[in-house]
């Protein structure tokens, strides 16, 4: 490099630099003026600069590879085979215009957001007609089940007739609701009896509440007959004998025949394990009262039970757990009682459905139900 | 398209009588029916389809060429292929900041990158012991100028290899802007809208790569 004082001294990087770009005809007049005194007076410099001349000259004089024969047309071929996007319609003759993808995608959004929008809320469907039995089993003259018809109506309006109708019947029949209580006073409710409070309860909740039949009406009319007799074997016996046929368990609660004659054939074991003999009087195995306790009460009703309950033997309280379409996933039955597996089935059997309310307190028990997704509540089983 | 499509830069001839082996005669004649970047693009936007193909039959060969310096011949034309396919899908898109022959060597340098990247991989497991550059730019350099006497041919012959393989050997940064500028003929400008760096990063590679080269050779 240079001595003098008028020629600026450059690191090696510095010269490659202005060298390289000197060769390009990228410096500006000064620049050029600066890396040309530089070189005249360095001689390694323009020996540098010789240098790289001669091999940018060389690379730039390197043959330039030959094109394959027909690469544009293959090429061409290969796009038009592979790239294009409506090939499969090219082939029927169909070229969409560029966008018309995004325009048929956004037109498509379009179309379902408003067939989800104007779309109409889906209707409830009742399953039905339902009918459901209420009938007095003590009542001497009660004919076949007085059927309370709920012709494919809301849940809602279902339990209130149910509920209604039990108030006639509080109303008109004072005897036979005294009988009840002194039966239910009577009865083996070791469950109930240690939750009054929870029971109470449950006669505010009455329109979750639904009987069951148990037996058929021919125990009821038989019943009177035997009154005389204080022997429980002999009264059994003489159902047995008198209407081996009638005697039935065919009470159900869905969607059933107005109480058709039932096979004979298991009758007699129900009736057995379900008669009971009270006062001299034998009396039929009696149906159940299925309600509905707690939170639960506002939202959920049942929908069907099974057919075939068991005979009623006393009051049970279950917690049952409902997965979304209302059947039972879990139960666990609630304070003392013999553990019963018929009454256990028969439970899980049973297949609750929501009851529609209006829209508040529906969204209040949306939240409950998000807080808690599955539900969670109390039945009990009270007889009739 | 309302795109601004710079004015296609004509192809440089300042070294065009120096290679021997010049682009095929077929991209020359395509350039007849050139009617530049901005009508063939388009042509090629209002659904015709000979508008790429002409786009195709003019560059074509820049883009094989580019292709064969930076990975061999024999991988050129894959190169260019996926160049063109990716560019097909992707010309809606094009905006015109930058000329259409840019656009293509970005594309094309990045597939070249990519295929490279998987090539020397493999050569490196099959084949340990052979230098990539001895079998990528051997059978460019067999070409014999007829104006020089046999020993010259072979001196050219030999110094071409030299070269080649130095350029090969480059660190990639540099070796794209050496091929770029020195091969291709690209400006500063375009050499940077084709590696998407300033065009002081372009300056600075190419003096270093050069250098490098200098040290290899010497």
């Amino acid at each position: 490099m240079s001595a003098r004082p008028d020629v600026p001294r450059l690191s090696e990087e510095e010269l490659d630099l202005l060298i390289s770009r000197s060769l390009d005809g990228d410096l500006s007049p000064e620049e050029e003026q600066q890396l040309e005194r530089l070189v005249a007076l360095d001689p390694a410099a323009a020996r540098r600069k010789a240098g790289l001349a001669a091999l940018v000259a060389d690379v730039k004089a390197l043959p330039e590879p030959a094109t394959p024969f027909a690469l544009a047309t293959r090429v061409s071929g290969n796009v038009a085979e592979r790239g294009r996007p409506g090939s499969i319609g090219g082939r029927i003759g169909f070229f969409p215009a560029p966008g018309f993808a995004k325009a048929a995608l956004v037109i498509l959004g379009i179309v379902g957001a408003s067939i989800a929008i104007l779309r109409p809320a889906p209707k409830r469907l009742a399953e039905g007609p339902v009918d459901v039995y209420l009938y007095d089993a003590a009542t001497p003259a009660s004919p076949a089940p007085q059927a309370l018809v709920a012709e494919a109506k809301p849940p809602r309006e279902r339990a209130n007739e149910a509920a209604k109708d039990l108030a006639k019947e509080k109303a008109f029949a004072p005897e036979a609701d005294a009988r009840r209580k002194a039966d239910a006073s009577e009865a083996p409710v070791s469950a109930v009896a240690g939750d009054k409070k929870g029971m109470a309860k449950l006669e505010g909740a009455r329109q979750n509440e639904v009987a069951i039949a148990a037996d058929a009406p021919v125990l009821a009319q038989v019943a009177p007959k035997q009154r005389a007799d204080r022997d429980e074997a002999g009264a059994l016996d003489a159902v047995r004998q008198q209407a081996p046929a009638k005697v039935t368990n065919s009470g159900t609660l869905a969607a059933s025949a107005p109480a058709p004659a039932a096979p004979a054939a298991a009758p007699a074991l129900v009736q057995a394990e379900g008669a009971s003999v009270r006062d001299g009087e034998s009396r039929a195995p009696r149906g159940w009262t299925v309600s509905v306790r707690g939170d639960a009460v506002r939202r959920w009703s049942l929908r069907r039970a099974p057919d075939n309950p068991p005979p009623a033997r006393g009051a049970a309280v279950y917690r049952v757990t409902l997965d979304a379409s209302g059947h039972v996933t879990a139960l666990s039955r609630v304070g003392a009682g013999a553990a019963d597996p018929r009454l256990d089935a028969f439970v899980r059997g049973m297949v609750f459905e929501p009851i529609a309310h209006p829209a508040e307190a529906q969204a209040k028990a949306a939240a409950r139900d998000a807080a808690a997704p599955s539900a969670d509540f109390e039945i009990g089983l009270e007889p009739r | 398209m309302p795109a601004r499509i710079l004015a296609f830069e004509a192809s440089r001839a300042n070294d065009a009588g120096a290679r021997i082996a010049p682009v095929s005669a077929s991209i020359h004649a395509s350039d007849r029916d050139w009617p530049g970047d901005e009508r063939a693009l388009s042509r090629f936007l209002s659904g015709d389809v000979l508008g790429f193909e002409q786009i195709v039959r003019h560059y074509s060969g820049m883009v094989f060429s580019l292709a064969a310096r930076l990975v061999g011949p024999s991988e050129a034309e894959d190169v260019v292929q996926e160049t063109f396919l990716r560019a097909y899908h992707g010309l809606e898109r094009f905006r015109g900041e930058a000329s259409l022959k840019t656009w293509l060597y970005a594309i094309a340098l990045n597939r070249a990158r990519a295929r490279h990247g998987r090539l020397a991989r493999l050569r490196a497991v099959f084949t340990p012991g052979k230098t990539r550059e001895g079998d990528v730019f051997a059978s460019l350099d067999d070409a014999a100028d007829p104006a020089l006497s046999p020993e010259e041919n072979a001196l050219l012959t030999d110094r071409r290899r030299r070269l080649r393989a130095a350029v090969a050997a480059l660190p990639d940064e540099f070796r794209a802007a050496v091929v770029l500028r020195d091969l291709e003929g690209l400006s500063y400008e375009e050499v940077a809208e084709v590696l998407g760096v300033p065009v002081g990063t372009v300056r600075s590679r190419l003096a270093r790569g050069r250098a490098l080269l200098k040290e290899k050779l010497s």
